[in-house]
């Protein structure tokens, strides 16, 4: 660093989200007080680079920490200790059984591939390899508990003693370091980039924060120290000059594309998209960027300004965390996206939200959502309905499906939920496994509602009147004495509905009316005024018939 | 100074992003070089014509669409399991792709070449086309609503010119700097996205002299702002044309 200043700053602008991903990575990983956020662009005193591995690996172990199979591993010694402080007085049977399970599990990840890769890094007598196949646990004979109690005691002491020594192994500074970094590097970071540096598979061991320092920061660090005045070629994303495009994008997954055989993506076939050292070390902080849960990332692009982009990507992390203490759940990141939006539209209540991008990671791709105002409109009406969908739930062709991620998917891909109304009352009355009460699909059909009044001129109806028109369709199904007539002429309706036939849906109804010799309601009129009405008051009414009662109307039929 | 006023709808349009692969990025209005390019494919120009380029716009709304995806390289032999089509002895690999698409774009675009004697020229080229205009993609159709020509001049303005909710631009820098407008928003914070957009290339030959290889280099490039929602002040300077739209650019004073 002779030639360079000490206080020489280097500045990253948004660009397209994947860039936007990726500066806001660099921010969580340096932390917001280390760079200075500008309207569009960051900018970071060089210093921050001088040990730049250690913050980036350190910030995946942080952050992923519950996650972790390290944290499990360890999650152990509360309870050797409490146990140990008892003097196993309160040592069950379940306390065995757990203790068995989670010896397999500590074997299990102990000998895994990316331990197995940190062990060698350790300067160490222990043979920690060694050590963890040496620890076994009989299983316990049926009453032996009772029969031989200080047998079984001093049995699960000698493994504690055993055990000891693995949790000092696993806390030395050095397996700090390098253990839960190595986990997340195939957990997290590997969705971001692969194939370069330490995620390249003849790279995979060794130390990974000097490899990552000599290809990545290394790299940049000479690019900087380097003359580039005489260079022909410019870097696409920063227009830096470069001299030679040997850096492509290929690295970062479904990036680019393949430079060598596939070069009609290119101006007159000759690839002219490449990056300077500086890009490449900031395309590596695109995991940060994301919040991955499992296999799911996801990550907003609010790119009118840095800071909101940061706060809106930070509200989704917090949310995650919260909604994840007790139970990580694929379905959550659906659910703090929600949140965080409409947190994000109360703060901003004066000043409207524009197309929001929201790029999901699923199934090793990329998938692209764009949040119209619209959405985002409905979305915040539905503040209070959506939460009330968490649990529920049903099965079609022996496929479970959640229904607030399939509501807000919906909603995201500006469908309405008509046809996830149907399927569910569908399932409901052909006697499928459905977990879903009539209240929450009457909230489904009220959130549809606001999504329907956002795209056409509709007056839509009131939850009085809609829950009216439910009841009113329940106690049509009570009158019949043949409880099966009932259900075929609910499936009728629903049939009719389904082919958008008012003129079949009437007739059924009429019909009916007849043949219980009752006055029919005068909202069916409404059927005629347009589709929305026609099928908002259908599945209302067919709720009320498929479904069971509510509380208030005194029986407690199916529940 | 005389221009070229263009006045254009367009259906389903994609201006990519030059980085963008697996999804197709658009930009919100077509870049400088997106227009400069038609201009002088309609015009049949081999060489650059110095030109300013001036796009406002707006679009109802965006969306994602799928799309074939062919590729290949110049040459490659068929190989099975590698490529899905062969096309006499070569390789061509088939696959999806998705491409963001603005629907419904209203445009009004302002061309000044830098020699004004060519604004005639230009114009009977811009109002008989050769061929279908396009400007985007190649299949997305230009609908000419109306290609005139206008003088344009500097003028204060009387009133000042309230832009919310009616149309976007790619308004310069330097008016930003200038204290030009305002730009509605909280605080200090701006509303809108700033653009560093391609204008001009030159060609740069990465191979040899026998055997050329070219790549091109940007050497001009225009920063902008891109925003809906802004005021110009009474009593600034700026560029209209004879019908009251607003030209934004830098004129040089003639």
């Amino acid at each position: 660093m002779s030639e360079l200043a000490e206080n020489d700053i280097i500045e990253f602008r948004l660009n397209s989200w994947l860039e936007n991903a990726a500066i806001c990575g660099l921010v969580n990983i340096l932390g917001e007080d280390h760079v200075t956020i500008k309207n569009q662009s960051i900018e970071v005193p060089l210093s921050e680079f001088v040990n730049f591995e250690e913050v980036y690996f350190n910030y995946f172990a942080k952050q992923y920490e519950k996650l972790s199979s390290f944290t499990k591993i360890l999650a152990y010694e509360a309870e050797m200790a409490r146990q140990q402080q008892d003097n196993f007085s309160h040592f069950t049977r379940k306390d065995y059984d757990r203790l068995q399970k989670y010896l397999t599990d500590l074997k299990r990840y102990g000998t895994s591939n990316s331990y197995k890769a940190v062990y060698p890094l350790i300067e160490s007598s222990v043979d920690i390899e060694g050590l963890l196949k040496s620890i076994k646990l009989d299983k316990l004979k049926k009453n032996e508990l009772e029969q031989n109690r200080e047998q079984v005691v001093e049995r699960v002491k000698k493994l504690y003693e055993q055990l000891d020594k693995v949790y000092v192994y696993f806390k030395r500074a050095d397996v700090q370091r390098y253990l839960p970094a190595k986990i997340q590097i195939y957990s997290v970071i590997n969705k971001g980039y692969s194939d370069v540096s330490f995620l390249n598979r003849q790279e995979s061991k060794g130390d990974f924060f000097e490899k990552y320092h000599q290809y990545f920061v290394s790299s940049m660090m000479n690019y900087l120290n380097e003359e580039h005045k005489k260079d022909k070629l410019t870097c696409s994303n920063c227009h830096r000059p470069i001299k030679k495009g040997d850096l492509s994008y290929s690295f970062i997954n479904q990036a680019g594309y393949d430079a060598n055989r596939k070069q009609s993506n290119a101006w007159d076939f000759n690839n002219d998209l490449y990056m300077c050292p500086i890009c490449r070390l900031m395309y590596t902080c695109i995991p940060a960027g994301f919040t991955y849960v499992y296999n799911q990332g996801l990550f907003v692009n609010d790119n009118h300004t840095l800071q909101s982009l940061i706060d809106v990507n930070k509200g989704i992390r917090l949310n995650v965390l919260e909604l994840n203490k007790t139970d990580v759940r694929s379905k959550n990141t659906y659910a703090a996206l929600i949140r965080t939006l409409q947190d994000q539209m109360n703060r901003q209540s004066r000043k409207e939200i524009q197309d929001i991008q929201v790029i999901r990671y699923e199934n090793e791709r990329y998938y692209f959502n764009l949040l119209p105002k619209h959405i985002l409109r409905t979305i915040n009406m539905s503040k209070e309905k959506l939460p009330q969908l968490f649990n529920a739930g049903f099965t079609l062709n022996s496929e479970s499906h959640y229904l607030y991620p399939e509501v807000v998917d919906s909603l995201m891909n500006n469908t309405n939920l008509f046809r996830l109304i149907h399927q569910i009352l569908r399932v409901k009355a052909t006697g499928g496994q459905v977990y879903t009460s009539s209240n929450q699909i009457m909230k489904m059909i009220e959130i549809n509602q606001n999504f329907l009044k956002e795209l056409i001129q509709m007056t839509p109806l009131e939850p009085q009147e809609l829950e009216r028109i439910r009841r009113d369709g329940y106690f049509f199904k009570k009158e019949y004495a043949n409880k099966r007539k009932g259900d075929s002429v609910g499936l009728r309706l629903l049939n009719a509905l389904k082919v958008n036939d008012r003129n079949a849906f009437m007739d059924i109804l009429l019909n009916s009316y007849m043949y219980l010799n009752k006055q029919v309601p005068h909202y069916f009129t409404e059927v005629f005024s347009d589709d929305e009405h026609y099928k908002t008051i259908g599945y209302c009414f067919v709720t009320g018939m498929i479904g069971e009662a509510h509380n208030a109307e005194g029986g407690n039929e199916n529940e | 100074m005389k221009g070229i006023k263009l006045i254009i709808h367009q259906d389903m349009v994609n201006y990519r992003r030059p980085t963008s692969f697996q999804l197709r990025e658009t930009y919100p209005l077509p870049p400088l070089s997106t227009v400069i390019g038609m201009v002088h494919n309609l015009c049949g120009y081999q060489q650059y014509e110095p030109m300013d380029i001036s796009v406002q716009g707006d679009y109802f709304s965006k969306t994602n669409d799928l799309y074939t995806r062919y590729e290949f390289k110049n040459g490659m032999k068929f190989e099975k399991g590698r490529h899905q089509l062969k096309v006499n002895e070569f390789g061509v690999s088939r696959g999806i792709g998705y491409t963001e698409l603005l629907v419904d774009v209203n445009l009004i675009i302002h061309i000044i070449p830098k020699d004004q004697s060519k604004v005639k020229e230009i114009y009977q080229f811009l109002k008989y086309p050769v061929e279908f205009p396009s400007l985007g993609r190649r299949e997305d159709l230009a609908n000419f609503e109306e290609v005139k020509i206008v003088e344009i001049q500097k003028q204060e303005l009387s009133n000042e010119r309230d832009f919310k909710d009616q149309w976007h631009a790619y308004i310069p820098i330097n008016w930003l700097t200038d204290e030009k407008l305002s730009i509605e928003g909280e605080g200090t914070d701006l509303s809108g996205t700033r653009f560093i957009l391609p204008k001009v290339y030159e060609l740069y030959n990465l191979g040899t002299e026998k055997k050329p290889k070219y790549k091109r280099n940007w050497i001009e490039r225009e920063e902008v702002l891109y925003s809906g929602d802004f005021i110009i002040f009474e009593e600034e300077i700026v560029p209209i044309d004879e019908e009251g739209d607003i030209v934004f650019l830098n004129l040089e004073e003639e």
